[in-house]
C-alpha cells in the first residue's frame, strides 16, 4: 500500500498545485485549522500573483477546519465535500463565497508518481448559449408598463383572481383573462426566503452576493395567494421579514423592460 | 376509473450504487449496470425486451439524444425506444409510460431506464434554468427553498419544528445505512440533533446543508411485464394498482400567500385515493417511498400525502413509527435526501417499493409482509406523480 501524505505535505503542495492564471488578481488569505496528531494551522497567503505559506493562523479571511485524517482523504477525492459539511465535519468560519471559490485556484492532488490513468480522463468543457424570448402580447404589454414604474395585472373574468404577472388565460378557469388592472406598487410581505448559498446568477453566471432576499408580495389590489415574486433590500435587518411587513418598489434608473426593471422592493418604516 | 386493457407488474429492478464519484465510468457504462443487475434478476436476456422508455433531465449533462448515445449500453439498438423527460418526476413518468405500453397491450415486457450524472454538469444551475425564462430565471436559486421550514416554524414553533425536521433527517440517515447503494451514509445519531439543527451551514434561511439531499450519479432499471408474463418471470411481482401525475400553473407565486396553498401532493392523493377506496393511508398502506428532497419538505409532504390538517405528520416522525419497522415506514431506502440521481431518482421510489412487495430488498426488507405501498415523484415548480403498488393482482 502506498504511503499516505501528510497534512503538511498537502498544505505545501499548493504552492505548486496553484492556477496562476486564476489568481493573478486576488487578494486574499485562507486558513487552515487541522485537528488531530498530523494537524496544525496554516495560512495560505494568495498576493500578486503569488502564494505563501505561514505556520498559524495569521488573521486570514476564512478558516476551514477539519480533521487530518478528514483533510487528507478529502484532499485524495476519497470524501465528498458537502458530506464533509453537512455532517459538520468540515467547518467554514468566515467569507463562505471565498472558500468555494478557491477550490478553484489549486489543481487536484496527485501524490508523486500516481497520475490520472490515460483512460480516465475527464474532459472539461464550458456551454455559453445566447438566447432570446419571446414574451406574448400579454407579458410584452405588462414589462412596457414596468418600463414606465406601473405594475399591471389582468382579471380573470370568471373567479375575479388578478394575475401578476399576468398570464394569457387563467389556468384554473381557462378563460381568456381580458381585464387590465393597475396594482400596486406597494404591498406587503407574504413569506420571504434569505438565500445564503452562492449559487450563480444564471443569467451573467457570475457568483451571487450572499445572502440575498427573495419573497412573495400581495400587491395592493391583489387577492391573497396570488403574489408576486420578487427580491428584497439585500441589506434589509432579517427581523424585519415579518409576514405582513408594508413594502415598496425601488426602480432601477435605467429600465429595459424586464422584471429587473424593479431592483428590489424595501421595507416601509413604521 | 381503471381503464385497462390488461394488469401489468414490475418483475424486475436493477440499481446501481448511487456516488457523487462515478469517473470511471461513461453514462453508457454507467446505465448497463443497472441493466445488468435487473436482467440477472430476472433472468430475462435483452432478447426479451420490447420496447425500451428512456429518460434522464437532460438540462443537467446538456446532451440531447442520451438514448441514441446510450443505445450501446442499453441495449436497445432495433427495438422500439421512447426517450421521456418530465424534470424530477422522469424517473415516475417512465415507469407511468411503461405501465401505458404494457396495460395497453402494446408490448409485453418493457424496460424502463432512468439515469443521472449530476458531477458532469451543474446541478443548480439547471434547476435555475427551468424556470420561466422571463421571470423566475432570475429569482430561483436551484431547488433550495427555505420557505417550508419558515411556514413550519411559524405554525409549530421554532424548537418543535426544527427538531421534527431533524429528527426525520436521521431516520433517514439510519435508514440509509441498512441500504449499501445509498449514496449518503452519515451514521447520522439522535444525540447529534441540536448540533445539526443548529450548526449545520445554512443554504436558505432554516433549510441547511444536512437537510438537503445529495447529487448524486446513478441509474435504475424497472422492467414491467404483462399479466400473462409476470408470474412466469417472479414470484411475487409487485402489482401496479393505479397511479396519476397532477400538473398545475408554473407560476409559482400561488403557492407562498398569507394563507399556504394547496400542494399538488394532496390533490393527487385525494384524487388516488377516493379512486381506490382508500380511506385510512397510515393504517392501509405497509410502505410509502416518497421523493422527499430536503427534510422540511419530507417532514411537511406527509402531511399532504397522508391528508393530514393538524400536527399528526409530526407526531409520526415524533413517535418513530416512519421508522422502517414502525407503523408507517416511510423511504426504508433512505430515500431522496441519502441518493438523487435526479432523472432516476422518482423511479427509484417506485423501485423501491416494488423491492419491499417482492421481498429483495435486503438489508433494508421491512420485517413485515408488505402487501401495499405507496410511491411518489415530485418536480421542480410543484408538480406530482403518485402511485400504488400491491402484492395481488388487481381485479378488474
Ligand atoms: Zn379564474
Amino acid at each position: 500500500m502506498k504511503q499516505r501524505p501528510s497534512v503538511k505535505d498537502i498544505i505545501f503542495s499548493f504552492i505548486d498545485r496553484a492556477n496562476y492564471h486564476l489568481i493573478k488578481d486576488e487578494n486574499c488569505s485562507l486558513g487552515y485549522d487541522i485537528t488531530g496528531g498530523g494537524g496544525g494551522k496554516w495560512t495560505v497567503k494568495i498576493q500578486g500573483g503569488k502564494v505563501y505559506i505561514e505556520e498559524g493562523l495569521k488573521g486570514p479571511d476564512v478558516v476551514i477546519s477539519m480533521k487530518d485524517v478528514d483533510f487528507i482523504g478529502f484532499t485524495l477525492g476519497e470524501l465528498d465535500v458537502l458530506n464533509l459539511i453537512s455532517s459538520g465535519r468540515l467547518k467554514i468560519d468566515g467569507d463562505a463565497t471565498l472558500a468555494q471559490k478557491s477550490a478553484k485556484f489549486f489543481k487536484k492532488y496527485t501524490s508523486s508518481g500516481k497520475q490520472d490513468t490515460e483512460e480516465l480522463i475527464r474532459l472539461k468543457q464550458i456551454l455559453s448559449i445566447p438566447q432570446r424570448f419571446s414574451t406574448g402580447e400579454v407579458m410584452g404589454y405588462f414589462l412596457y408598463n414596468l418600463k414606465n414604474k406601473k405594475i399591471m395585472a389582468n382579471r380573470c373574468p370568471k373567479c375575479g383572481r388578478l394575475q401578476c404577472p399576468p398570464r394569457e388565460v387563467c389556468a384554473i378557469c381557462r378563460v381568456e383573462a381580458d381585464e387590465w388592472v393597475e396594482v400596486g406598487p406597494n404591498g406587503i410581505l407574504t413569506v420571504a426566503d434569505i438565500v445564503y448559498y452562492a449559487s450563480p446568477d444564471p443569467l451573467t453566471g457570475e457568483i451571487r452576493k450572499t445572502p440575498y432576499i427573495t419573497a412573495y408580495i400581495l400587491l395592493d389590489g391583489c387577492s391573497d395567494p396570488d403574489t408576486f415574486w420578487h427580491e428584497i433590500d439585500p441589506d434589509t435587518p432579517h427581523e424585519k421579514l415579518k409576514k405582513g411587513a408594508l413594502v415598496r418598489p425601488v426602480w432601477n434608473e435605467k429600465r429595459i423592460g424586464a422584471i429587473t426593471d424593479i431592483k428590489y422592493f424595501e421595507v416601509i418604516e413604521g | 376509473m381503471r381503464k385497462r386493457q390488461r394488469e401489468v407488474a414490475i418483475v424486475g429492478v436493477g440499481q446501481t450504487k448511487y456516488s457523487s464519484h462515478r469517473e470511471d465510468v461513461n453514462q453508457p457504462e454507467m446505465i448497463t449496470e443497472a441493466i445488468v443487475e435487473a436482467l440477472n434478476q430476472t433472468g430475462l436476456t435483452m432478447d426479451h425486451i420490447d420496447c425500451v422508455v428512456h429518460g434522464n433531465m437532460e438540462l443537467f449533462e446538456m446532451i440531447h439524444q442520451p438514448d441514441l448515445w446510450h443505445t450501446i449500453g442499453t441495449g436497445a439498438m432495433g427495438k422500439e425506444c421512447l426517450r421521456l423527460t418530465t424534470g424530477g418526476t422522469t424517473g415516475a413518468t417512465l415507469v407511468c409510460a411503461a405501465d401505458a405500453l404494457v396495460a395497453s397491450g402494446m408490448h409485453d415486457i418493457v424496460m424502463a431506464i432512468g439515469f443521472e450524472k449530476l458531477q458532469e454538469g451543474h446541478t443548480t444551475g439547471g434547476i435555475t434554468n427551468m424556470a420561466d425564462p422571463l421571470w423566475g430565471r432570475k429569482l430561483q436559486s436551484g431547488a433550495l427553498v427555505g420557505i417550508t421550514a419558515t411556514q413550519m416554524i411559524e405554525e409549530f414553533g421554532e424548537q418543535r419544528a426544527k427538531k421534527a425536521s431533524i429528527d426525520y433527517r436521521i431516520i433517514m440517515d439510519m435508514h440509509a445505512m441498512k441500504n449499501e447503494k445509498a449514496h449518503r451514509r452519515l451514521g447520522l445519531k439522535f444525540d447529534m440533533a441540536e448540533d445539526l439543527m443548529n450548526n449545520s451551514p445554512r443554504l436558505v434561511g432554516e433549510l441547511r446543508m444536512i437537510h438537503m439531499c445529495s447529487q448524486s450519479d446513478g441509474a435504475c432499471v424497472v422492467i414491467l411485464a404483462s399479466e400473462d408474463k409476470a408470474k412466469e418471470i417472479c414470484d411475487r411481482p409487485a402489482w401496479i394498482v393505479d397511479h396519476v401525475t397532477v400538473h398545475r400553473e408554473e407560476h409559482m407565486g400561488t403557492l407562498f400567500g398569507l394563507k399556504k396553498g394547496k400542494l399538488t401532493h394532496r390533490h393527487a392523493a385525494e384524487v388516488l385515493f377516493k379512486r381506490n377506496n382508500i380511506k385510512d393511508p397510515v393504517a392501509e398502506f405497509d410502505v410509502f417511498e416518497m421523493y422527499d428532497p430536503s427534510s422540511w419538505w419530507g417532514l411537511d409532504w406527509l402531511r399532504e400525502f397522508l391528508l393530514f390538517d393538524g400536527d399528526e405528520h409530526l407526531r409520526l416522525v415524533e413517535d418513530r413509527e416512519i421508522y422502517m419497522d414502525g407503523k408507517f415506514p416511510v423511504n426504508p431506502s433512505g430515500g431522496v435526501i441519502a441518493s438523487n440521481p435526479i432523472g432516476a431518482t422518482a423511479m427509484v421510489r417506485f423501485a423501491e417499493a416494488g423491492l419491499q412487495i417482492m421481498g429483495k430488498a435486503g438489508e433494508h426488507q421491512i420485517k413485515k409482509e408488505v402487501n401495499w405501498a405507496l410511491a411518489s415523484g415530485f418536480g421542480g415548480t410543484f408538480w406530482t406523480v403518485l402511485g400504488i403498488l400491491s402484492s395481488e393482482k388487481p381485479k378488474r
